[in-house]
């Protein structure tokens, strides 16, 4: 009789341990995701700060078709900037509407390298607006836009090595074909992603 | 019974440490994560903020060396700078010059670059700085208005604006001098001497296109036939102020004369002799030739005029002005040729750069009439700075 009870103790003790790490598991299972998730968010947050709080854009010199952006990575590094350039309501992709000639609307003065542009989804693209990141906008039959990378010797030369580089943006090229005032923004890409950490308002 | 309920709480105890331990853990990575964040933005914002400060504390003047003519760039910020890029004409050179504090960088004004960047980003001008302070140096009168009220005042140059004595002996020197009649349709080319003191001559006969001829050298001649009447060639007018004489280019040493043909010409161009800033609106010319015409106290017919020109080194175009001459002759046949020509922008449309000078003096001569010498005792340049260095005594 007393080793029916002890049994039965010892059944109830599995029970009950069972049922607590089932719903321990459960909980971790709830749990650990949503930190991944905001730990994520956290990384990407704080490599955006990182960057646009590294990135300086100034006019170094302009004339009546050029302007000249001076772009500094202020901390040595080796970030390969995309460069897009909208009108101001983004709905125009300059680069995309100045194809095939892009180098007639942007070129990068110091490189001897040929330009390499990438064709992105514009849901993948986040501009900044009030502090946030918002996906640009996507007009009928638009749901791409054009950006163009900076090229490998400009960040081998430059970027990682702290000195400022130019870009040479055609005003001209960009009056023609509609945009009368542009956004040139500077992005980063995160996996698939593009954030901006950078831009200069013509 | 008793070993049963103390079983049940054992579990629950268990259950309840394990739940706490993940949402403690769960809980402290939420928490790391966020103060990483916190933490990283906060020294993001301090290394930002650190070079900023840095950045604004770069400072640079720009000061024009009137003496050697240089612009001279000088650190004058709290931090060290290093310039990484200049243009000029909007084309840039990559280049690499460290300016420490309270150092400086000379440039000469024709190579001065518009801008220089620096590694932080600062874009400073250069060129503008340097032709503005040139432009208050050479007394730019700024507009047509002031130059004509300052006429009557009586000083429309001063001791700066001179080129005569030490400066038209520079040794960047280049005067062309020739002579044509009025049947000609070309210069011959004549030299100049300058008679510095008892036992110094020089000479000089440039070439504007070789370097070499440039300046004035000694001279030896083996004779010296001087004007009927003239002691001291190169101050005929006996002002104390010595002239530079046009003579034949071939020795023996005789001032050129040149008789009654009608209209003769004397061109003298001043190669490469002055710069005109942008900012500069009239630019005026003024110049004393002395000219003697024996005579015997009798009066002689020769009527006297000038023209002056401007010749842009950049692109050639020629802008002329007849101005206005007075002459004032002396019993002694020694004629003293004043004038002064005006180049005001607005009627010119001249741009900035290097500029030669033309003066041609126009002598009308009567038949059996002989101009024995013509002498150049000084040019002035006012809205123009004076490319030409005094050649040291």
């Amino acid at each position: 009789m007393k080793s029916v009870v002890g049994q039965g103790e010892i059944l109830s003790v599995v029970i009950l341990v069972g049922v607590v790490l089932v719903i321990g598991t459960a909980l971790t299972a709830l749990v650990v995701p949503q930190v991944m998730r905001i730990s994520e968010e956290n990384n990407l947050k704080s490599l955006l700060h990182t960057e646009q709080s590294n990135l300086v854009l100034y006019r170094e010199y302009e004339n009546s078709t050029h302007i000249f952006l001076g772009v500094l990575r202020v901390e040595p590094g080796n970030t390969r900037y995309a460069i897009a350039i909208l009108s101001q309501d983004l709905s125009i992709d300059a680069i995309q509407s100045a194809q095939p000639n892009i180098q007639r609307l942007v070129s990068f003065p110091q490189s001897s390298s040929s330009m390499t542009t990438y064709s992105v989804r514009r849901s993948n693209v986040f501009y900044i607006f009030g502090g946030d990141y918002y996906p640009l906008p996507s007009p009928p039959r638009q749901d791409y836009i054009n950006v163009v990378y900076v090229p490998e010797d400009i960040v081998k030369n430059y970027v990682s090595q702290g000195r400022p580089f130019v870009v040479a943006v055609n005003k001209a090229v960009l009056n023609a074909l509609g945009v009368e005032k542009a956004r040139i923004i500077f992005l980063v890409q995160v996996s698939d992603k593009f954030y901006e950490v950078g831009e200069w308002a013509l | 019974m008793r070993a049963r309920i103390l079983s049940k709480a054992q579990a629950e105890i268990i259950g309840g440490v394990l739940a706490i331990a993940v949402l403690l853990m769960a809980i402290s990575t939420i928490l790391y994560a966020t103060f990483a964040l916190m933490s990283s933005s906060s020294t993001n914002i301090s290394k930002r903020a650190q070079f900023e400060v840095e950045r604004n504390s770069e400072r640079i003047s720009v000061v024009y060396d009137a003496n050697n003519y240089k612009c001279i760039v000088n650190n004058t910020g709290s931090v060290d700078i290093t310039i990484v890029r200049q243009w000029t004409n909007g084309m840039f050179t990559e280049i690499k010059k460290d300016l420490n504090r309270g150092r400086g960088l000379n440039f000469s004004l024709s190579s001065a670059p518009d801008y220089i960047v620096t590694s932080r980003g600062n874009v400073f001008p250069v060129k503008s700085e340097c032709q503005s302070q040139v432009a208050n140096q050479a007394q730019v009168v700024n507009t047509v208005e002031q130059y004509i009220s300052a006429i009557p005042i009586g000083a429309p140059f001063t001791s700066q604006n001179l080129v005569a004595t030490t400066r038209i002996t520079s040794d960047r020197a280049c005067i062309v001098v020739g002579y044509r009649y009025e049947t000609s349709s070309q210069d011959t080319p004549l030299a100049l001497v300058y008679n510095k003191s008892k036992n110094t001559i020089l000479r000089h006969q440039c070439k504007p296109e070789s370097e070499s001829t440039y300046g004035w050298s000694n001279y030896t001649p083996s004779s010296i036939q001087l004007p009927q009447g003239v002691n001291d060639i190169s101050d005929i007018d006996s002002n104390m102020v010595k002239e530079i004489v046009v003579v034949s280019s071939t020795s023996p040493l005789a001032p050129m004369s040149f008789s009654g043909k009608g209209n003769v010409y004397v061109n003298m161009t001043f190669y490469n002799i002055t710069y005109i800033p942008n900012i500069t609106d009239t630019v005026a010319i003024y110049y004393k030739f002395v000219v003697y015409v024996p005579g015997g106290g009798v009066a002689q017919q020769v009527g006297l005029s000038a023209s002056v020109s401007l010749k842009s080194l950049k692109d050639g175009s020629k802008f002329t002005s007849a101005g206005s001459v007075i002459t004032a002759p002396s019993r002694s046949g020694v004629v003293a040729v004043v004038g002064w020509a005006a180049f005001p922008k607005f009627l010119y449309n001249f741009s900035e750069g290097f500029y030669s000078i033309s003066v041609v003096l126009n002598m009308n001569i009567a038949s059996s009439v002989t101009v024995s010498q013509v002498n150049l005792e000084y040019l002035a340049i006012v809205g123009g700075q004076i490319l030409w260095p005094p050649k040291p005594s």
